[in-house]
């Protein structure tokens, strides 16, 4: 199959000038994960001080509210909660005929036009968790730390996306995902660390849980960022990462060619 | 779902493919343009199988399907169009020659800087047509393309689309429930009912052989009394305008009889529309 990427470029600007026609929606996205993070941080200073320790699970206040905050913007960044929508949508009513008669491969351009808002929230993200770590003085990580965190974030956002891609071809056999899609959230939101760091779990179930893909979501590239782990075991983790992303990606794309030949295309 | 069904088409043919409700038109349409998939058999258009060959098979193809839309909801018409230009890796001098030509055949102008949702269906079914030529396709298809819409814009429609099938050649297979796109369109019906054609061939021919009577209309100056020979004929009476449903083989040995009937002022012999030859063919369910 002959790709060009050209034609995914123009689908993805014209995605732009969609979202510029309701620029709230952008402000919003923008500010809701501060609102998280503000409400979950909440809690955990509470915790801090009822219990009158300086670090819980190996975290300080500091170095927690930092997790928090990528781990936010790192599934900020992941194009994948609306393309389960417009998947879950145009799957249903049979709309996705429009596209499989064009010259185009449907999840790249799902792809492609999902992407703007994540990378617009993700670049200001970012920056935010930057200033933010700047600020709180919590060490950055640098140099080859630095490099596995980029992977790390790399491969959790792969992950997330195919989590998210996998939840939408679902759709060539439910009907409706989202009861499917809200499961997912609150498996993946106890099992990734992203309310909880796995270590306050313990010992013996952090061992277990930093290897399942949902640890690769947020755990793993939120521990890298606040030094959480030796550098020994940091590659070790990032390398299970791919292995997941690798792992899912086969699946989703083996259940898409699958659920395309079950396609019975709703209506006229 | 369909049966064994089988047909050829010739390049540049336009094609009516009809039959009622839940016939397997439209699950035909999705068959030739790849997007189902067949549990047996084998489809070839233009030398492509749609399913395995489908990326470079839609780069030949052009479709419109009347309830569903090509273009971008929330912004302008041109917009869509271009991101069609790059979908199909048009070159800029190619796609501007053809949006011009279609701007100016359908009157598009005014409406290529308007956000799609702004447009009515009829504007927007004539630019969703602009969108699915743009490539210049050598097969389209049509799945009710003037569904919901006004005379006028059925009428702008068939004339675009006669002309693009005139001057390029270019193969049309229309499906759709308005007998009157098809009787002004296609030369050649394929007639399916429960998943089976039922009768393909020359719309003439359908005519000649279903529709055996045809309606003589008659208006007399002054209400007049239909004597009992005659009674059966009688399809209806409107003021002094009498109409007369006649066998095909009797027409011209009985209008001079009627018009003995009183004074006639005017005498008018209607052939059946498709519209009647198909609902007889629904009620009877068989050709």
């Amino acid at each position: 199959m002959k790709v060009s990427a050209v034609k995914y470029l123009v689908v993805f600007a014209i995605q732009v000038k969609n979202l510029l026609e309701y620029k709230i929606n952008i402000y919003l996205k923008l500010i809701r994960p501060i609102i998280m993070v503000a409400a979950v941080g909440a809690l955990w200073l509470v915790l801090f001080k009822v219990t009158g320790r300086d670090s819980i699970g190996g975290f300080t206040r500091k170095s927690f509210i930092i997790y928090l905050l990528v781990i936010r913007y790192i599934a900020v960044f992941s194009p994948g909660g609306a393309s389960i929508t417009e998947m879950n949508e145009e799957i249903r009513t049979g709309d996705i005929t429009m596209r499989l008669v064009k010259p185009m491969h449907y999840m790249v351009w799902l792809f492609a036009r999902n992407l703007p808002i994540p990378l617009v929230s993700g670049i200001a993200g970012l920056l935010m968790v930057t200033l933010l770590a700047w600020f709180f003085g919590a060490p950055v990580p640098t140099g080859w730390s630095g490099v596995l965190f980029c992977l790390s974030v790399t491969a959790a956002i792969i992950t997330q996306y195919a989590f998210y891609q996998g939840l939408g071809i679902l759709s060539f056999w439910i009907y409706d995902v989202f009861p499917i899609e809200r499961f997912y959230k609150a498996v993946s939101g106890l099992l990734s660390g992203e309310l909880i760091p796995l270590t306050i779990f313990g010992a013996a179930a952090q061992s277990i849980l930093q290897f399942l893909p949902f640890a690769s979501l947020a755990f793993i590239p939120g521990g890298i960022y606040v030094g959480l782990f030796p550098f020994s075991k940091a590659i070790i983790l990032v390398v299970s990462q791919f292995i997941w992303a690798g792992f899912f990606w086969i699946l989703v794309l083996w259940s898409y060619n699958r659920g395309l030949k079950k396609f019975e295309a709703q209506g006229g | 779902m369909i049966n064994d069904i089988s047909f050829d088409i010739k390049e540049g043919a336009f094609v009516g493919y009809i039959g009622p409700n839940g016939a397997g038109k439209s699950t035909t349409i999705k068959l030739l343009t790849g997007i189902l998939h067949p549990s047996a058999g084998d489809i070839r258009v233009l030398d492509f199988n749609p399913q395995k060959d489908r990326y470079q098979y839609t780069y030949n193809i052009g479709v419109v399907f009347g309830q569903r839309s090509l273009l971008e909801y929330d912004i302008p018409v041109i917009d869509s169009f271009l991101l069609y230009r790059a979908i199909y890796e048009l070159p800029e001098k190619d796609f501007q020659q053809r949006l011009t030509e279609f701007t100016q055949l359908l009157e598009l102008d005014d409406l290529l800087h308007i956000p799609v949702r702004k447009l009515s269906l009829g504007q927007r079914m004539r630019c969703e047509i602009v969108a699915s030529l743009l490539h210049k396709p050598r097969v389209i298809f049509l799945d009710e393309p003037t569904i919901g819409l006004d005379a006028l814009s059925k009428h702008e429609i068939r004339n675009f689309l006669r002309r693009i099938n005139q001057q390029e050649k270019v193969t049309i297979i229309l499906t759709t429930h308005d007998m009157d796109d098809i009787e002004e369109l296609c030369e050649r019906i394929i007639f399916i009912n429960v998943g089976n054609i039922i009768y393909d061939g020359p719309l003439k021919t359908l005519k000649n052989n279903y529709a055996t009577h045809k309606d003589v209309e008659i208006v007399f100056d002054n209400p007049i009394t239909v004597p009992p020979p005659f009674e059966p004929l009688l399809k209806s009476v409107d003021h002094n305008i009498y109409t007369f449903s006649l066998e095909r083989r009797d027409t011209a040995r009985l209008i001079p009889h009627l018009l003995e009937l009183g004074n006639a002022k005017d005498v008018s012999i209607h052939e059946p529309r498709l519209e009647d030859v198909v609902k007889i063919i629904y009620s009877n369910n068989s050709l």
